[in-house]
Parts: C-alpha cells; structure tokens; sequence
C-alpha cells in the first residue's frame, strides 16, 4: 500500500477563475456586484425598482442564474438593459466559470454595473467567489427574523443587506430593527437598507449606496 | 447542497494522481474540510461511491479531518478561533474577522497500490 501525498485545494479552480474574473473587471472599470437571497425575496424585483427609479445615467449589464426557465432575464430585457440567463439545470449556485463564459456575450465596454444575480439560496453561493467586488444580500420581512443566524455566511461576507418588503411589515410577527442588529451583530461592516419593490420606499437610498461604490 | 460537484472534481484529481503514480486501485483518500463549508461528508460520500463505482477507485474510502472556524480579528488583530453562533474574535468579541480556517476543503492525501 503507499500513501501518497497531496494536498490539493479542491476549490481552487474556482477560486483562480474568480481571481481572474476579478481582474477583468478592475481593468474594464466594472463595478460587480453578486446579488444573493432566498427564492422569491425580490432580487428581481429590487432589479426593476433600480432601473425605474431614474437610473438612467448608470449603464447596467445583467447575469441571471436560475436553475430553469428565463422569467427574470425577460424581465430585465423589458428595460432595454442587457442580460445574459445562466440556467444551472439543477445547480444551486452559480460558480466563477459560469459567470467567465457569460461575460463574453455582454456589451461590456459600456457597461459601468454588473450585476449577477445569484440562484435563489441561502446556503450554497456563499461558498462561491465570483470575482465580484461586492456581496449584496436581500431579505425579506416574511422570511422571519431568524434567517440571518440560520445562515450566517451568507451575512457574515456581504458588503450590503438590503431587507425588502417593509410594506408587509404591519401584517407579519418581526422586527425590522431586530433584524438589522442581528445583521450588524454578525457583520458590524455592512450596510443596511430597508426597502419596498411594491411602493419604492427606500429604493434611492440603495441607488445612492451603489453609486457611490463606482 | 454541492456535493456532486465537489466529488467529480475530487475524481479528477484522483484519476490524475492514479495516472501519474501508476496506481492500480485507490483504497482512501484523506479530506481536511472546514466546518463552515455548505458540505456534508455523508452526502459526499454518497456521490462518490456512485461516481467511483466501476472504476479504479469502487470501494475507496474517504477519511475526514474536520476544522473549525479560526480568524485574525480586524479589530484587535488577535488570531483566534472564532465563537458561534456569529463567528467572531474569541479575544474581543468583534465581528470583523478574515477567516483562517473553517471554509476550506483540501485533498491531503491518495492511498492505494
């Protein structure tokens, strides 16, 4: 029998194509940011707002991961912003590889953000570098209060929570306020925002948050 | 949640090692993996016996070294290993900490004749 030593990173094809998306960016002047949440939090939704709300200066670009169908990508084209659909088939994340091929069908020499919207999950895109510069992770008031230390990671390394549907507040059993001390409890870094898709309460304050990350 | 993938990749890497150190069967495989890594040894294992099954390495065992979460605090600059459930400073009990250990998932060593 011989033992034969290793010691390989399994992650790090990963972690060099990340790295390499990463460098593409800063010297395409990109601003990438990896948008994560659950299913159904309003990743999308916070998407539209965006676009809606007179951010007609700033030239975005889109990544869609979804495990199937393109609802969201054809939600994006509506505005005239460019998008490229990932379908995973069965995936639940998206990894740096997906996110290399995808760029090279985005008008990239005119695009100032890049947004990746992640598989709707709470558990495994944490895992994965995209190259992004910035994590934004979405919550929304009926998930309930305990998410943030049910899945820490996905908190514990996000530059930006932003938590949706504070227009529901009145009819479901949380915080707002508890919910973001938890948030900055696990991450006294991030940035906190509470936001509406449905009334657009909250939606400037976050665009000013992006704008000043370019 | 992706374990399938992170087997096929431990496959390849066996397969290469196989190659180069003309192994006729692999009988284990050593993993250090880091408790805070959205992996489960149990599931891993079950995608690689599907996936290993046939091949020179059916039956191969994997042996798990498991390492909890540790971090140089930004704070206080102490390194640590970091207290549940918010993964901060065991020293100072702040939140802004680099993780040392804790995400990783290493292939430490190949057995087999």
């Amino acid at each position: 029998m011989t033992k034969i030593k290793v010691i390989k990173n399994i992650l790090s094809a990963n972690k060099n194509t990340a790295d390499k998306n990463r460098r593409f960016f800063r010297e395409k002047g990109i601003l990438a940011v990896n948008l994560m949440g659950s299913p159904g939090s309003g990743k999308t939704s916070l998407l539209e707002k965006t676009f809606e709300a007179g951010a007609g200066d700033l030239r975005f670009a889109v990544i869609e991961g979804d495990l199937a169908t393109s609802h969201d990508a054809k939600r994006i084209k509506r505005f005239g912003v460019p998008v490229v659909q990932i379908n995973t088939h069965g995936g639940c994340h998206l990894d740096a590889n997906m996110v290399g091929r995808a760029l090279k069908e985005l008008p990239l020499a005119h695009t100032d953000i890049l947004v990746i919207e992640n598989v709707g999950n709470l558990v495994c895109p944490a895992d994965f570098d995209l190259g992004e510069s910035k994590r934004i992770v979405v919550l929304s008031v009926t998930e309930g209060e305990d998410k943030i230390e049910k899945y820490p990671f996905m908190f514990k390394f996000a530059g930006c929570c932003i938590l949706n549907k504070i227009d529901l507040l009145p009819y479901c059993n949380v915080s707002d306020e508890r919910i973001k001390r938890t948030a900055l409890k696990i991450n006294k870094d991030l940035d906190f925002f509470k936001v509406s898709c449905k009334t657009g309460e909250g939606i400037n304050r976050w665009l000013e948050w992006l704008r000043a990350k370019l | 949640m992706h374990e399938l993938s992170l087997a096929e990749r431990l496959w390849s890497t066996t397969k290469e090692v196989a190659k180069t150190r003309n192994l006729k069967t692999v009988s284990a495989l050593k993993i250090s993996i880091g408790e805070c890594l959205a992996v489960s040894p149990e599931s891993l294992v079950y995608c690689w016996e599907a996936i290993t099954k046939g091949t020179l390495a059916e039956g191969s065992k994997l042996e798990f070294e498991v390492h909890g979460p540790s971090g140089v605090c930004k704070d206080c600059g102490k390194e640590t290993p970091l207290e549940k459930p918010l993964y901060s400073c065991k020293a100072c009990g702040s939140s802004r900490v680099d993780f040392k250990t804790g995400q990783e998932f290493f292939l430490e060593y190949i057995e087999g004749e």
